[in-house]
């Protein structure tokens, strides 16, 4: 049986956040990803013990080159080596791109509603790029609960989008920290807040929700209650060593 | 997922919940996480992705799409549980030589032959 697994090289690196970084991997052969599609990558220490994550997909080309954003986790088995000491150059084993559920398909007629947890932006900003780069006229909403302004990823970029682009919007929530001339005190998101930044039901959206765990739990299980189909939406949770970051 | 891991529980006395996105706790004391998250696995041995297929529980009849499953993945292998019942859908362990592969728990899978391209 032959493997899935192939060699990936290194072909760029730049800090995304205080504690993130964007790495740029080159496939021979690869023919891009779907938007919302993950990799998974395996290291194998020198005495054979391997480790496998799975990493979203941030960009949504067509070519050999996928971009992913990797968040370093305090005592984390892998995020910090792909943080800090992965070099441009090096090489990777990966498998994918994978997973054609959570997906967002030029194809797709209805309006799109994106709710991002912290590094849960990763596989919607794939949506975001793909959508603004296709002739797709669906309204696309995005709602990004962030800790700080410090915190965001494709922060310069999503502020463009949100002011320029005319398919796009974009809410924030900070929670511990807001920036310069906001509105009001840092505050956790909540029910009357999110359903503020969400497409109306009657628009019948489809909607992604990726972060940790509870902030999946919490907000499908308030949409649902508020009415939103719970087969309109769909979630991409991480939590754990062994989840998606 | 595949890789060894060890999801520490969520409790008031976490020092991680002060980094939660939101106010309030829903009661999940043992995480899961989507279909989506066994897409590398699967697709190694089924060579098709099956993350989209409609899946059928042979528990509880219910009718749904693979990524709407349960997946528990902080275990030496790989248990997916129907999100209506939770009853065990399907088991994966891989190890060095072999994947042990359990589907007991799905009556059928219905694969959409279109949209293969890209696994």
């Amino acid at each position: 049986m032959s493997t899935l697994w192939r060699v990936a090289e290194v072909v760029s690196g730049v800090p995304e956040s205080e504690s993130s970084r964007t790495i740029g991997l080159r496939v021979d052969g690869l023919n891009g990803n779907l938007p919302g599609q993950h990799i998974d990558i395996r290291l194998t220490a020198e005495d054979g013990y391997t480790a496998v994550r799975s990493y979203s997909v941030a960009t949504a080309g067509m070519d050999e080159t996928i971009e992913i954003t990797v968040d370093e986790l305090a005592n984390g088995e892998v995020s910090p080596y792909l943080v800090r000491d992965l070099m441009v150059g090096d090489q990777l084993e990966i498998r994918g791109p994978v997973g054609g559920w959570f997906v967002w398909r030029p194809t797709d007629t209805n309006p799109v509603q994106l709710i991002a947890g912290g590094s849960g932006i990763v596989p919607l900003m794939s949506m975001i790029r793909a959508h603004e780069a296709s002739d797709n006229p669906s309204p696309f909403r995005l709602l990004y609960s962030l800790k700080s302004p410090e915190a965001g990823f494709y922060r310069q970029e999503l502020l463009t989008l949100g002011q320029e682009s005319a398919k796009l919007t974009v809410d924030y929530v900070y929670t511990r920290k807001v920036p310069q001339g906001w509105p009001g005190p840092p505050k956790r998101l909540t029910e009357e807040a999110l359903l503020e930044a969400m497409l109306p039901a009657e628009a019948d959206p489809d909607i992604f929700i990726c972060g940790q765990t509870i902030f999946v739990e919490t907000i499908s299980g308030w949409l649902v209650q508020a009415g939103y189909p719970a087969a309109s939406i769909k979630t991409e949770r991480f939590g754990g060593t062994g989840g998606l970051r | 997922m595949t890789g060894r891991s060890g999801s520490p529980s969520q409790g008031p006395e976490d020092p991680r919940v002060e980094d939660q996105d939101i106010a309030g706790f829903a009661g999940n004391p043992i995480p899961h996480l989507d279909g989506n998250a066994v897409a590398g696995p699967l697709w190694e041995v089924f060579r098709i992705d099956i993350i989209a297929a409609i899946g059928r529980c042979k528990n509880c009849g219910a009718v749904r799409a693979f990524g709407e499953a349960l997946v528990y993945a902080d275990a030496p292998g790989i248990v997916v549980r129907c999100s209506s019942c939770e009853g065990v859908l399907l088991r994966l362990v891989e190890t060095p030589t072999s994947f042990w592969l359990d589907v007991s728990g799905l009556s059928y899978l219905r694969i959409d032959r279109e949209g293969q391209d890209l696994a």
